[in-house]
């Protein structure tokens, strides 16, 4: 009897314990290597690691069934609470490299190579017991754990830069790819919603390198906040670019050393490699509205509170935002220098004369408006203007592109761009015609200005000529124009409307296309399918089975 | 037989041309600030103990100056006797084209990686960019993945990785 009343006891005593709900609090933190710098070179410095909150984070506690039973995100010291958990029950906390807030950001870090799994780190299994218990966990450089949350820490500091000039702004979804095995992926970011990052540990990895990160990051800011016309590709801070190219990737560069303050960018190859570039004291190589490092350079200048030589101003970043999210955004023009220190002047009329100081340094004549008009010319002929303007049933006459290399095309004079205004809704036949001869495929791209957008594009793959009619509406528009055979200068005639070129054989407006000599003949064969390896197979399914039912006739 | 032959053929070309080299470029990419370098490469597969043929090509419109490229071979990844684990190019106003010609073999197989680290430098401060060429010998053996994959309660596939923990009870006040 007194036996089955101790158990009874024992089960009373036990059983209110078991009810209790305990918390876990705890610190996240990750582990960020820092880099060291040596003149202009920069490598990974592995005895130089601190440990980093990782912000804003999502954290959950997972039961031995590998449910959830609570979740939380970290605040901006890493810290996090998880309460009213069951006491006495085994739990692990998880940490997602995931940072989400409801109208604010949505950013994760993701392996690409392994079914775009999200990252996480995880505790061990362990009792709750009865009392709260605090959990801290570390994820480290030494097992690779470390480099999502650092990606993350790089973005969600970018991202706080913006959010304390316009606290409403709201990030769209943003995916950020990331593998050791990103061997030869390269790192960029895709136009949508991806960025991808090197990890080859061997080679090349951008995970700690921030200003790497961040310069993604804006131009990922710059297509979903503002406007990027930047038509992408490879590109050098010595080069002359296409000036849309050269201000987004100028802006993606400055932003770097405006979010960390730091202008020294740096890009880390292994634990013995890299280099660095301080983008506001680099020697100016090829300065001019075509450079990267000019506009960087401008960027960084106009930001900057410690006023240097030819820069007495210091805008702080609020100007610079303001101006890519309204006139920059809806400029009639390409984005570009010309059209951002227009818009930048127009906000703010009483620094116009210290702004252009800024530009001035940079070898460039005062900008006067989005086109870049009356540039002093010590380029290449055929450089400018930048814009040509055409009148409706005129023909513009030697439209040159470029090209020095026949693999670049977002090179200065790689595209030429050619305005024009409608003033009648109607079809009109747009026209490029080679007047050096026929070995080029000149194709083009037509935006609408007001509000900018892409229009349509002609990439027909005729030699020598690329026409089409387009129903238009009346506005403003803007011709892109360039050589798919990247001829090292391929000039062309340009008409809209009536073509007045003498060379034309037929002038006919009302349907170019069944005049043009070309269209007369017509390729009529069997369709196959693009993939060539599908196309083979269909070739030799075509081949053998015929032989195969007449193999008797044949006797074999 | 003949009827047979008939059949295997298409299959059997099918086959072959599955031995495809591998082949890649950068151009075309968003690419980070770096080295105005870009890169093409044919790189032949072959089957292990065997010696195959790498062909590198390095753009640059840099007219002027030196790039030096520092190759890297991956482990188990065997290059000629007379292969150059260093290179170094005289940059000229009319050549935009540097070949890198490499022949590698492997006792096992595997997809390997040869690294490439190029700087160039016109004296006013070097940049650099990285490149890898894929090499692959035989059949590829399937990728270890370090960490668990595994799925969220969500149903999100999730990658997991030890943290260093440190589990404390919080004292009464």
């Amino acid at each position: 009897m007194s036996r089955k009343l101790y158990i009874l006891l024992l089960i009373l005593c036990i059983t209110p314990l078991s009810l209790l709900a305990v918390n876990i609090s705890g610190t996240i933190l990750y582990e960020r290597v820092h880099p060291t710098h040596l003149g202009t070179n920069s490598s990974l410095n592995f005895s130089n690691i601190t440990q980093e909150p990782a912000k804003q984070v999502l954290v959950e506690a997972i039961n031995e069934q590998s449910n959830t039973v609570n979740s939380t995100y970290t605040d901006t010291q890493g810290n996090y609470f998880l309460s009213n958990l069951n006491s006495n029950s085994n739990i692990k906390i998880r940490v997602y490299a995931k940072m989400f807030k409801q109208s604010a950001w949505d950013v994760k870090v993701i392996d690409n190579v392994n079914r775009d799994s999200l990252y996480v780190i995880e505790g061990n299994l362990a009792t709750t017991g009865f009392k709260d218990t605090v959990r801290n966990l570390v994820a480290s450089a030494s097992n690779k754990s470390s480099p999502p949350f650092a990606i993350l820490g790089s973005v969600y500091q970018a991202m706080q830069k913006v959010r304390a000039i316009d606290e409403n702004v709201q990030f769209p979804p943003l995916k950020m790819n990331w593998s050791t095995r990103n061997i030869s992926s390269g790192t960029y970011y895709d136009g949508i919603d991806n960025i991808v990052l090197q990890g080859d540990q061997q080679g090349d990895s951008d995970e700690y390198d921030d200003h790497i990160i961040i310069h993604e990051w804006g131009h990922f800011l710059e297509q979903k906040i503002s406007r990027a016309d930047n038509i992408g590709g490879p590109h050098g801070t010595d080069e002359r670019l296409d000036i849309r190219v050269a201000f987004g990737e100028g802006f993606g560069n400055a932003l770097s050393a405006i979010v960390t303050d730091d202008p020294i960018y740096f890009d880390t190859l292994g634990r013995n490699s890299g280099w660095n570039m301080n983008i506001e004291n680099a020697p100016h190589e090829t300065p001019g509205w075509f450079s990267e490092a000019s506009i960087q350079r401008i960027l960084y200048d106009l930001y900057d509170t410690p006023r240097d030589k030819g820069d007495n101003l210091d805008l702080g970043f609020q100007p610079i935002y303001k101006t890519l999210t309204t006139g920059q955004k809806t400029t009639p023009a390409f984005t570009s220098l010309f059209s951002f220190i227009t818009e930048l002047k127009k906000d703010n009329p009483d620094a116009t004369s210290r702004i252009d100081e800024v530009v001035a340094n940079e070898n460039i004549a005062t900008i006067e408006d989005s086109y870049g008009s009356n540039r002093i010319s010590n380029l290449e002929e055929d450089d400018l203007p930048l814009y040509r303007e055409l009148t409706l049933n005129t023909t513009i006459k030697n439209v040159c592109t470029k090209n020095s290399n026949n693999q670049n095309y977002n090179k200065l004079s790689n595209h030429k761009y050619i305005r024009f205004t409608i003033n009648e809704n109607n079809t009109y036949p747009i026209q490029i015609k080679q007047s050096n001869g026929r070995d080029s495929d000149p194709e083009f791209t037509l935006f609408k200005t007001s509000p900018f957008e892409n229009f349509s594009t002609q990439e027909s793959g005729v030699a020598g000529v690329e026409k089409v009619s387009l129903a238009l509406t009346s506005g403003d528009y803007i011709l892109d124009i360039y050589d798919a055979n990247k001829r090292t200068k391929a000039c062309f005639n340009v008409s809209v409307g009536k073509v007045t070129d003498s060379e034309t054989e037929n002038p006919d407006i009302s349907n170019p296309e069944t005049n043009n000599p070309e269209n007369t003949t017509q390729t009529v064969g069997i369709g196959l399918p693009e993939n060539k390896f599908l196309a083979l197979f269909m070739m030799l399914l075509i081949l053998f089975v015929p032989l195969f039912f007449i193999r008797k006739e044949l006797k074999i | 037989m003949k009827i047979t032959t008939l059949i295997l053929a298409p299959l059997l070309t099918l086959i072959g041309l599955n031995a495809q080299p591998l082949t890649g470029t950068t151009i075309g990419h968003y690419s980070k600030p770096g080295a105005p370098i870009h890169m093409t490469y044919v790189s032949n597969s072959v089957d292990k103990n065997k010696t195959t043929d790498v062909n590198i090509t390095l753009t640059t419109t840099v007219k002027f100056g030196k790039m030096n490229v520092l190759l890297n071979f991956e482990e188990d990844l065997n290059q000629a006797s007379n292969s150059p684990k260093e290179l170094n190019f005289e940059l000229k106003p009319n050549q935009k084209k540097y070949l890198v010609n490499l022949k590698v073999s492997s006792s096992r197989d595997g997809l390997y990686y040869i690294r490439l680290l190029t700087k160039i430098d016109k004296g006013m401060g070097s940049k650099m960019r990285a490149f890898a060429v894929p090499v692959r010998i035989g059949e590829e053996p399937k990728q270890k993945t370090r960490a668990m994959i595994m799925k969220a309660s969500n149903g999100e596939n999730i990658s997991i990785s030890r943290a260093v923990e440190t589990i404390k009870t919080v004292p009464e006040k």
